[in-house]
């Protein structure tokens, strides 16, 4: 780091150092484990620890464990979270969130056409790119990397609906879309829509994947990759925001086995872990060198249903299951508590939940059995298999106890353990009756139901148009994808929501957090609605 | 006896190809039977249909599996593994980095595992029925006894997580910073380690305490030698059937080190062999089998080699 940067960043500290202690103050908690359903508007933050006096320190290499290797860093290409992560530290979307709003990332303004078809976005004109490219970041490169991203229609459906991209100005882009897609904005904060450099990636070999050390405009740039090994990325100097980032540098290793990952923060060889297990959350909250992080939310568990199979086609069968399942049990079972309850993907405090008071489908064995015999007792003789898998927790508890509610009930049922790669074949093929699973966080509503529902989408749950009330969920998912206006839309998916309450394609079960480990000099984390780490807010104290 | 040896060797190593062609068949075939869609793993549960299709003709995976097996053999043949389908690099670069990893760990067991088990062995035989036979018998069964993985993390939480002394992941080339490296090394080399020196301790136990009742000993006694001497005369005859045994180990130990890979973070050829299956990638996971395979292969020969040598009834030198 350059003498006068760290000048620089000092004046920062100092002017920042206040706002930021009272900014970082505000989200601490005591982390202690809830499931009874409380959570935060946006997946919430809380450190164990809070932070100390004297405000943030530049400086510093923060040793991070990853829960995989880093598979591939093209950003347009590359599906894996752990490089998303290190990803969104080095390159740039044009927006980003702020509290669950949008904001301005590379864009510092936008403007969406009345007709909801045509997005105008202007640029920052101090973005620059890191070395060895080293010029202003411009709107064809905006245009440039859309191309590149979408070749061959790499993008599928999230890109299909754009029908150009158009440098209007040195720093002015806009989109054009074939038709209004909702979805569209919330998604350009993803990253996979990064800004990159040509020259950068044709120096590289110009191919889609090829592009393996990233160039960006963000606070963080890659210095080096030993692939299984570590990566590291280095501070910006020329990033455009005075001071930051806070650290020098992010020495990223991956550390597969979870109890190694814990064991090497507790004896202080890194400084952050992702990917803590429930059980070992308390752990490190119990140790005077470590601390949590919580990020509420993160997954989203649920009994996926094929609404085409036997006997799961009968609504009278899910709505029976849905009033069986113990969801409070599941949490504590399967993270310990670090998680909610859930009776829908988004959190309560989120624009995309709807209060489904009374309505909603709690634990009532007595009402279930009511359900089953009103409609002629269906599972006499029958045996519900439920899949799942044993390598991640959620699922695997889910199952289990399932069975064992649905034993209790007088219902028959077992679990078909398989191996992860073959549940998700199954899902994706359609090969199940009911299997329980996991999804990440998604940002937009669209995301999770259209392609569980629509016919035009991957209809995950084979939901048919026979099924009670099917034209209409259809026809809820195609509005919340053509209205624009935020609040339509969140009426649209109330509706649907209603709708998923009673028929039942799917039984949600729990929201579980993402858990971070920290060394206890680690300050800075700010979870947030996005899985992407942003080290730029970090830094270690002493 | 030289050229003997020579022809010996070359007709180990012949003998060693189809075993090779043999295993890419398996290995090749047994992994396309396993479930699993690579593409799927890769792209996730809400993939579009349509990448999901363009990624598998990318694989080559809509090729007729002859034609995909003839594909990977005539470039491996050439040297090239392929590359592989979860991040497009070659998987005969991933190998080259990761080899000396997992060689520098075995090595770390060797060495840990020998310098217990002779003077362990030799201890116990001689002091036959003392305390110290009794110690060396009890390591010996606690050693084959407790599994690797849990040995690996008791250390890991004992050295590394509470006294501090060593790092519990990672891994540093001893030959870029020999201090670092075996700092790094020496609790996966003692975990690696254990279970073969317990089995070469008893077996080195037995054979020499066999040997030291052998008659030529007693005329070798009736001369006067030293007990050391004598000692000296009974282990090298005792080490030829333990040398095959240490040579068979030393695959084990090569095995051995993907779970030892995994508690200790390094970053070898177990953890991009696990990574290879969990993510279907089957390029990968047959340039790793076919790496360990050819090692299998050739620790094999040089142990006969070394046996040859060793035992002059098979060198026809009696």
């Amino acid at each position: 780091m350059a003498e006068d940067s760290t000048a620089d960043r000092r004046t920062f500290l100092s002017a920042v150092g206040g706002a930021a202690a009272t900014a970082l103050a505000g989200c601490t908690g005591d982390g202690t484990p809830t499931s009874d359903g409380t959570s935060s508007p946006i997946p919430a933050t809380e450190t164990t620890v809070s932070t100390p006096e004297g405000g943030p320190q530049a400086g510093g290499r923060l040793r991070v464990g990853f829960e995989s290797e880093l598979t591939g860093l093209d950003p347009h290409t590359t599906e894996s979270v752990v490089s998303w992560v290190v990803n969104f530290n080095i390159c740039e979307t044009l927006i980003t969130f702020d509290e669950g709003a949008p904001t301005g990332r590379l864009a510092t303004d936008w403007e969406i056409g009345d007709d909801g078809r045509t997005y105008t976005f202007t640029l920052a004109e101090d973005a620059r790119f890191h070395p060895p490219v080293d010029r202003e970041l411009v709107a064809e490169d905006v245009v440039y990397s859309f191309e590149r991203m979408n070749q061959d229609g790499a993008m599928g459906a999230d890109l299909s609906a754009v029908e150009s991209v158009e440098a209007t100005g040195e720093y002015e882009v806009t989109f054009t879309l074939a038709q209004t897609f909702a979805p569209f904005f919330n998604f350009l904060g993803r990253v996979p829509w990064v800004v990159v450099p040509e020259e950068a990636v044709e120096e590289q070999g110009g191919g889609l994947g090829d592009f393996q050390e990233p160039v960006g405009s963000g606070p963080f740039q890659f210095e080096e990759h030993e692939p299984g090994d570590h990566l590291t990325l280095t501070a910006f100097e020329d990033y455009r925001e005075d001071g930051v980032p806070l650290l020098d540098a992010v020495e990223i290793t991956p550390i597969p086995d979870a109890d190694s990952r814990v064991a090497a923060l507790r004896s202080g060889d890194v400084d952050m872990v992702r990917g803590v297990g429930g059980s070992d959350a308390d752990t490190l909250r119990d140790d005077d060198r470590t601390k949590l992080s919580r990020q509420s939310g993160t997954e989203w568990g649920q009994l996926h249903i094929n609404c085409s199979e036997p006997p799961w086609d009968d609504p009278a069968v899910r709505r029976a299951v849905a009033h069986v399942i113990d969801r409070g049990a599941i949490v504590e079972a399967a993270v310990s508590g670090y998680g909610q309850a859930a009776w829908q993907p988004y959190a309560e405090d989120s624009i995309w939940n709807h209060d489904l008071g009374d309505s909603r489908r709690t634990r009532d064995v007595e009402r279930a059995k009511q359900i089953l015999e009103d409609a002629g007792n269906p599972l006499e003789g029958e045996t519900l298999t439920i899949k799942t898998n044993s390598r991640y927790s959620l699922m695997e508890t889910t199952a289990d106890l399932l069975v064992a509610n649905l034993a209790a009930a007088g219902i028959d049922a077992e679990t078909e353990t398989l191996e992860w790669a073959t549940q998700l074949e199954d899902f994706v093929t359609g090969n199940f009756g009911a299997m329980a699973f996991s999804v990440p966080f998604k940002i937009d509503p669209d995301r999770h139901y259209y392609g569980f529902i629509h016919p035009d989408g991957s209809q995950f749950n084979h939901y048919g148009e026979e099924q009670p009330d099917a034209q209409r969920m259809y026809d809820l998912l195609e509005q919340g994808r053509s209205e624009t206006d935020q609040e339509a839309r969140v009426e649209i998916y109330a509706e649907f929501e209603k709708l998923v309450n009673k028929n039942c394609p799917w039984i949600s079960v729990a929201r579980a957090d993402g858990i971070t480990g920290l060394g206890s000099n680690v300050y800075g984390v700010q979870p947030w609605l996005l899985p992407y780490t942003r080290y730029w807010t970090m830094w270690k104290g002493e | 006896m030289v050229s003997r040896l020579q022809a010996f060797l070359v007709r180990r190593l012949l003998w060693a190809l189809p075993v090779l062609a043999l295993v890419s068949v398996v290995v090749f075939g047994l992994i396309r039977l396993v479930p699993g869609d690579p593409a799927i793993v890769m792209l996730g549960a809400d993939a579009d249909p349509a990448r999901l299709a363009a990624v598998r003709e990318e694989m080559g995976l809509n090729d007729p599996i002859y034609v995909q097996y003839v594909d990977y053999i005539t470039d491996a043949i050439r040297g090239d593994l392929g590359r592989s389908y979860v991040d497009d690099q070659a998987v005969s670069a991933a190998i080259a980095s990761r080899l000396p990893r997992t060689l520098f760990l075995t090595l770390a067991g060797f060495f840990v595992s020998l310098s217990i088990a002779i003077p362990a062995g030799l201890l116990s035989a001689t002091n036959r029925g003392k305390a110290l036979d009794g110690v060396g018998l009890t390591f010996g069964l606690l050693g084959v006894s407790i599994p690797n993985f849990w040995l690996g993390i008791v250390l890991l939480i004992a050295f590394g997580v509470n006294l501090g002394w060593l790092p519990v992941a990672g891994y540093a080339s001893p030959l870029e910073d020999p201090v670092a490296g075996i700092r790094y090394l020496l609790l996966p080399g003692i975990t690696l380690g254990t279970a073969m020196a317990a089995v070469v301790t008893r077996m080195l136990r037995s054979e020499l305490l066999e040997e030291l009742r052998r008659e030529y000993l007693d005329a070798v006694r009736m001369k006067g030698v030293s007990d050391l001497r004598v000692l000296g005369h009974a282990t090298k005859n005792a080490f030829i059937p333990v040398v095959t045994v240490i040579g068979m180990q030393f695959g084990y130990l090569l095995g051995g080190s993907v779970v030892v890979e995994q508690v200790f973070t390094i970053p070898g050829m177990g953890q991009l062999l696990i990574g290879a299956i969990r993510s279907r990638d089957y390029i990968t996971l047959q340039g790793v089998v076919l790496v360990y395979t050819t090692f299998f292969v050739v620790v094999n020969v040089v142990v006969d080699a070394a046996y040859f040598y060793l035992n002059p009834k098979l060198r026809g030198d009696q």
